[in-house]
C-alpha cells in the first residue's frame, strides 16, 4: 500500500472522508418521432423561482462569501423548449444559480423524462455563474465544503431545486407553440475585460477575436474578451390573433456573475438577472402587458467563454476580504494581549462599497439591457419557422482507466486557487509564511513551480504535501457531461467547466473545422459554459503555465482544454451521423460523492406552525431615502421566498386608489430574515431606497400566503433623506 | 444611571470578562516581585460603544505557595494567598490607526511587612496612559504610569510589536506569533536621595530594563482564549537585578520567565442590529 494509500484509508477510518457516494439515474429520451402532420417549429418558454430559504452559505467565494440572509432579485430557472419537424426537441434551462451539478442535471432530467421525453441527452442545463446564489448541491465534496463560507451538501436544497427546475421544464413543454426563431449576433464592447490578462498575453497563436472600434479607445484588457453576444429570439403564435408575438429569447454572453462582491450577504441573480428583466420587461411593453411582479416574457442568459472575464466593475465595488485582527474587546492594565481572528472588513467600509456596487450594476444592467434590446429587435426581420435541430450528448469519465488521453490521472488544486480571482480576493491573497517567505499564495510567481515533473505541469500543488490527504480519494468531480445542439444554424456547444476567452476560441475553431462541410461561419458556434455539471475552470495550455487563479483551478492539467476541443468535435461529428445513435443516445449512470447531508437551509418544520405566527408590521423608520419596514412573519422554511410574492410597497396614485410601487423583486429592494421572535414568528426587514422624486403616501402589503392572510400596513409619507426618523 | 440607560436603549453593549494569567514569577516593570509561580484572576464589567470601552475591574496576584527563606514574595517569607489587589478603571478607544486609554488603578498590598512582604504601607494609586499605532508592521507602543500617592513619579514603557504570521489556514487556532521588545524607563519612580524616607520603585532614572518576550493570543472557542508568553529580560536597574532573597541572585544581568492567561469574555447585553 502507497504511503497516500495509507493516509487516506487512515482519515477514511477516522472519518474524514464521509462521500456519501451517490449513483444518479440515466434517462436516456426516446428516440424523435416526426409529427403525423408536418409542422414546423414549435417552442414553449416555462420558468421557476428557485430562491430558497436564507441560511445557505453564497457559492464561488470561498470563505469570504457570506450566509444568505435574505434576497434582492429572485433567483429563477427559465426554460426554453424547441421541437422542430422531425420530432427531435431540446430543453434549454438557465438557472440564476453559481453552477449546475450532475445531481441537478440528471435528477431533473429523471424527473421529467416520462412526461416530456427530455432525458439527460436532450437537456442542457446551465447557470448564469451568479456568486449570490447557494452553495450545497454540488456534486463533489471538496465544492459543497470549501465554495462557501458555509461547508457541507444539503439534499433538501437539491430536492427544492430539482422539484422547481423540472415545474420550469414541463411548463416549458406543455406550453409548445409554433415558433418563429432567428439568431443574431452583436458584439457588446466596454462592459467586460480580462480579469487575467497577464496569462492571456501568453497565448500563442493570440486568439481571433473581433477587434473594438477605436473610437471606443479600450484598454487592452477590454479588447482581451470575446464580445460576441449570441441571441436566439423566439416569437410563438398567438392563438387569438393569430400572429407571432414576441415571446422571449435565449442569449449567451462571456462575464462572470461576480459584480456583486463578497460582502454580499442576498440571494441575487446579479448582472444577468437585471439583463435577463430588462429584455423580458421590453418584450412584455412589447406585448403592452402590464409590468407586475413577475414578467411574462422569457429571456435565458446563459454563459459564455467567462473563464477570465469579469464585468468592468470599479475598485471600489470589492468591499475586502476578512482579515487576521486582534479581537477588540475590553482591556485594562493586566488584561493579556488581545487575540486574533478572522475579522470582516469594517462595517461603514462595507455599507460604502455594497452602495457601490448597487449603483454600478443599475448602470451596466442598463446599458447591457439595451444592447440585448437592439439585438432582439433587429432579429424581428430575420424570423423562419424551418428551424431543425440535432443533438449529441456523452458522458466521460475524467480517472481511471477509461478517462481520454491527455488528462492527469489525479486532479489537483493549484495554491493559487486559494487566494481567488481578482474579483474576490480571499484572505489568504499574497501571504508568506513567517511574512517574509512566498508559498505560492499568489497568481503567478511563487505559484509557478518550473521543477515539478509531474503531469500537472508548473502547477505548485496547494497545501502540498498534504493536498491528498485533504482532498480525499473522491473529493473533486470524475465525469464531465459535454453536449452539442444545432438550433438551426449555429451549433452550440456545453461544457460543465469555466473556460477562458482563448480556450473558448479555439475549442470554437475546431467545432468549426470540423463542421466545415454545412459552411459555417465563426458567428454560427457558441459555447455555453458552466452546463450539466462543474468542474472549475479550462485554460490553455499556455495559460496554465502562468498559474494564474484559472489555471490553478484546471484540476486535470494542462492538456485539459484539449481534451474538451476533442470531446466537442467529436461530437460535432455525431451531429452530421445519424448512423451514430440510431436507437438513441445511450446515457449511462455515473456516480458522483457530494459528501453527507447536512441541514443548512431551514425545513418546512421550523419555527411554531403557521397559526401561531402574529403577522404583524413592528417597525418602519427612514434612514435617508431608505425605507425600513419589520415585520413578523413565518420563519425561513416555512416561508420560501419562491413559493411567490412576499411583500409589496404601494403608492397612492389618487385618493383612495393604491398602486404597486416596488415587489419584492426589484435591484432597489433588499429582503432579509433578521432573528426569532420567540413563540411568535420570525423579524423580517425589507429595505427600499425609494426613487428620486418619490413622494405622497406610501403603505407596505404583506402577500397572503398560504396560511398567512394578506396584511396592509398603515400609510406613510415618502423617505426623503436626513435623518433616521419615523415615516 | 446614564450607561445603564444608554445600555437598555440599545446604543451600548455591556460586557463582563475575566482573565487568569499563570506566570512562573510575578515580574512587575521588571522587578521581581515573587520568585515562585503565581496565579492572578482579573474580572472587569465594561460598557462597550462603537470602538470605545470603559472597564471598570479588579485583578488580585495570588501566590499559592508559601514562600521560601530566600524567595522573593508579596505576602512575606512563610506566608501564601493574596499578596495584591488591584481595582482599575480604563477608558480605550480605537481611532484607528491609533489606539489609547486613560486609566486609573488602585494598588492594595496584603502582605505581611514584618515577614518582609508588601503591606499597606505600600498601598498607592497611578494614573496612566498609554498610545499604540496598530496599522504598522512594527506596532509601537508608549505606556505612561504616574503615581499620584506615594512615589510621585512616572514609570514609561516603549515597546515594539512584530506580528509574524504562520500558515493562514483553519488548522488550528494559532495563526501567527509575535516577537515584542519592551523598555521601561525610570523618570521619577526611582529613589530620591534628597527624600529618602519617599516611596520607589526603582534604584535608578533612566533604563530600568529590556523585556524581550514571545507570545501568541488566540481564540480556543467564541468568547475564550489563551495567550502563552516566553519572557527574556535584560535588567539594568539594580531593583530589576535581583531575582531572590539569595545573595548570589542580588545582581542577575538576565532571567526568563513564563505566562500563560486565559481570558473570556461574553456580551450580556447586546446591541441591536444596526445594518
Amino acid at each position: 500500500m502507497s504511503g497516500r494509500a495509507l493516509l487516506a484509508l487512515l482519515a477514511a477510518l477516522v472519518g474524514c472522508y464521509q462521500y456519501a457516494p451517490r449513483t444518479l439515474p440515466a434517462p436516456s429520451s426516446p428516440v424523435p418521432q416526426p409529427a403525423a402532420e408536418p409542422g414546423g417549429l414549435l417552442a414553449g418558454f416555462g420558468r421557476a423561482d428557485i430562491t430558497a430559504a436564507p441560511g445557505a452559505g453564497l457559492f464561488g467565494y470561498g470563505p469570504e462569501g457570506r450566509q444568505a440572509r435574505g434576497y434582492r432579485l429572485r433567483l429563477y430557472a427559465r426554460a426554453l423548449v424547441l421541437q422542430d419537424s422531425a420530432g427531435e426537441r431540446i430543453a434549454i434551462v438557465v438557472a440564476d444559480l453559481g453552477a449546475i451539478s450532475p445531481l441537478l442535471h440528471r435528477l431533473v432530467a429523471d424527473r421529467v423524462v416520462g412526461e416530456t421525453g427530455i432525458g439527460a441527452d436532450r437537456l442542457l442545463l446551465a447557470a448564469t455563474h451568479t456568486h449570490s446564489a447557494p452553495s450545497h448541491f454540488l456534486g463533489a465534496k471538496l465544492y459543497n465544503d470549501h465554495s462557501a463560507s458555509v461547508a457541507g451538501f444539503d439534499s433538501l436544497l437539491v430536492e427544492f431545486l430539482v422539484t422547481r427546475i423540472a415545474e420550469a421544464v414541463r411548463n416549458a413543454a406543455d406550453s409548445l407553440r409554433p415558433a418563429r426563431a432567428a439568431w443574431g449576433i452583436a458584439s457588446v464592447w466596454g462592459h467586460t475585460r480580462n480579469r487575467s490578462y497577464g496569462a492571456f498575453t501568453l497565448n500563442d497563436p493570440t486568439p481571433d477575436l473581433p477587434t473594438p472600434p477605436a473610437e471606443l479607445q479600450l484598454d487592452e484588457r477590454y479588447s482581451a474578451v470575446d464580445p460576441r453576444w449570441a441571441m436566439l429570439r423566439v416569437d410563438l403564435l398567438d392563438a387569438t390573433s393569430g400572429d407571432y408575438v414576441p415571446a422571449g429569447a435565449l442569449s449567451i454572453f462571456a462575464v462572470h456573475g461576480t459584480a456583486n462582491a463578497s460582502a454580499n450577504d442576498l440571494l441575487d441573480g446579479d448582472v444577468h438577472a437585471l439583463v435577463e428583466r430588462g429584455l423580458e420587461r421590453h418584450i412584455d411593453t412589447l406585448n403592452r402587458r402590464a409590468l407586475g411582479f413577475r414578467p411574462h416574457a422569457v429571456h435565458l442568459m446563459a454563459n459564455g467563454t467567462a473563464g477570465d472575464v469579469s464585468a468592468d466593475w470599479p475598485a471600489d465595488t470589492r468591499c475586502g476580504a476578512y482579515s487576521l485582527r486582534p479581537i477588540a474587546r475590553p482591556a485594562g492594565p493586566h488584561t493579556p494581549p488581545e487575540p486574533e481572528g478572522w475579522q470582516p472588513p469594517p462595517r461603514d467600509s462595507v455599507a460604502a462599497c455594497l452602495e457601490a456596487v448597487r449603483t454600478y450594476m443599475e448602470g451596466w444592467g442598463s446599458s447591457v439591457s439595451a444592447r440585448a434590446i437592439s439585438l432582439f429587435n433587429r432579429l424581428g426581420t430575420e424570423l423562419r419557422d424551418d428551424l431543425r435541430l440535432a443533438r449529441a450528448f456523452r458522458t466521460v469519465a475524467l480517472k481511471g482507466e477509461s478517462a481520454p488521453e491527455g488528462l492527469c490521472r489525479e486532479p489537483k488544486l493549484g495554491s493559487a486557487t486559494l487566494v481567488g480571482s481578482e474579483d474576490g480576493n480571499t484572505r489568504y491573497n499574497d501571504w508568506r509564511f513567517l511574512g517574509l517567505v512566498p508559498i505560492g499564495f499568489e497568481e503567478g510567481n511563487s505559484a509557478v513551480k518550473e521543477s515539478n515533473r509531474g503531469c500537472q505541469g508548473p502547477k505548485r500543488i496547494a497545501l502540498f504535501p498534504f493536498h491528498d490527504l485533504a482532498a480525499g480519494p473522491h473529493g473533486f468531480p470524475e465525469v464531465a457531461q459535454f453536449m452539442v445542439v444545432r438550433i438551426g444554424s449555429m451549433l452550440v456547444g456545453a461544457v460543465p467547466a469555466e473556460v477562458t476567452t482563448t480556450a473558448g476560441v479555439r475549442m470554437k475553431e475546431a467545432m468549426l473545422s470540423e463542421a466545415g462541410g454545412q459552411k459555417v461561419t465563426m458567428d454560427s458556434v457558441a459555447l455555453i459554459t458552466l452546463a450539466n455539471g462543474h468542474l472549475q475552470y479550462v485554460t490553455t495550455r499556455e495559460e496554465y503555465a502562468a498559474q494564474h487563479y484559472e489555471g490553478a483551478s484546471t484540476l486535470y492539467g494542462p492538456g485539459t482544454a484539449e481534451v474538451f476541443q476533442d470531446q466537442l468535435v467529436s461530437l460535432v461529428r455525431e451531429l452530421s451521423d445519424a448512423s451514430v445513435h440510431p436507437r438513441g443516445i445511450s446515457v449511462g449512470p455515473i456516480t458522483v460523492y457530494p459528501g453527507k447531508h447536512r441541514s443548512i437551509i431551514p425545513p418546512a418544520s421550523a419555527g411554531p406552525p403557521l397559526e401561531r405566527i402574529d403577522r404583524v408590521v413592528e417597525e418602519l423608520g427612514c434612514r435617508g431615502d431608505t425605507l425600513i419596514v419589520r415585520w413578523l412573519d413565518a420563519y425561513p422554511g416555512r416561508l420560501i421566498p419562491a413559493d411567490g410574492p412576499l411583500l409589496r410597497i404601494e403608492r397612492e396614485a389618487e385618493a383612495g386608489r393604491w398602486e404597486t410601487a416596488v415587489w419584492d423583486d426589484d435591484p432597489h429592494l433588499e429582503v432579509r430574515a433578521l432573528r426569532p421572535r420567540a413563540r411568535r414568528g420570525y423579524l423580517w426587514e425589507a429595505r427600499w431606497r425609494m426613487p428620486a422624486g418619490a413622494a405622497g403616501l406610501h403603505r407596505v402589503a404583506l402577500v397572503a400566503r398560504q396560511g398567512l392572510p394578506a396584511l396592509t400596513g398603515d400609510a406613510f409619507r415618502a423617505c426623503q433623506g436626513g435623518p433616521p426618523r419615523r415615516p | 444611571m446614564i450607561l445603564a440607560t444608554y445600555v437598555l436603549e440599545g446604543y451600548a453593549q455591556l460586557v463582563i470578562g475575566t482573565d487568569a494569567a499563570y506566570s512562573t514569577r510575578y515580574v512587575w516593570r521588571g522587578v521581581t516581585r515573587t520568585s515562585d509561580p503565581v496565579l492572578q484572576p482579573d474580572v472587569y464589567l465594561a460598557f462597550a460603544h462603537d470602538d470605545a470601552f470603559l472597564t471598570a475591574g479588579v485583578w488580585a496576584s495570588f501566590e499559592p505557595f508559601r514562600a521560601g527563606e530566600t524567595d522573593l514574595s508579596d505576602s512575606g517569607v512563610g506566608e501564601k494567598g493574596v499578596g495584591e489587589l488591584n481595582y482599575w478603571v480604563e477608558y480605550a478607544r480605537r481611532l484607528r490607526p491609533v489606539e489609547f486609554a486613560l486609566g486609573w488603578t488602585r494598588y492594595m498590598y496584603e502582605g505581611d511587612a514584618e515577614r518582609g512582604g508588601r503591606g499597606s504601607e505600600f498601598n498607592t494609586s497611578e494614573i496612566y496612559s498609554r498610545v499604540q499605532l496598530v496599522r504598522l508592521p512594527l506596532k509601537p507602543k508608549l505606556a505612561v504610569w504616574y503615581d499620584v500617592e506615594r512615589v510621585k513619579g512616572a514609570y514609561i514603557e516603549t515597546s515594539l510589536d512584530l506580528r509574524v504570521p504562520l500558515l493562514p489556514l483553519r488548522l488550528g487556532p494559532l495563526r501567527s506569533i509575535h516577537l515584542s521588545g519592551l523598555a521601561g524607563w525610570s523618570a521619577g519612580q526611582e529613589s530620591n536621595e534628597e527624600e529618602p524616607s519617599g516611596g520607589a520603585n526603582f534604584a535608578d532614572p533612566g533604563l530600568t530594563h529590556l523585556d524581550l518576550s514571545l507570545w501568541a493570543s488566540f481564540v480556543l472557542v467564541d468568547g475564550l482564549s489563551m495567550a502563552p508568553a516566553f519572557h527574556f529580560q535584560v535588567s539594568q536597574d539594580e531593583s530589576t537585578r535581583r531575582t531572590s532573597l539569595d545573595p548570589a541572585d542580588a545582581d542577575r544581568s538576565t532571567k526568563v520567565w513564563f505566562t500563560l492567561s486565559v481570558s473570556w469574555s461574553h456580551a450580556i447585553a447586546q446591541r441591536e442590529d444596526s445594518r
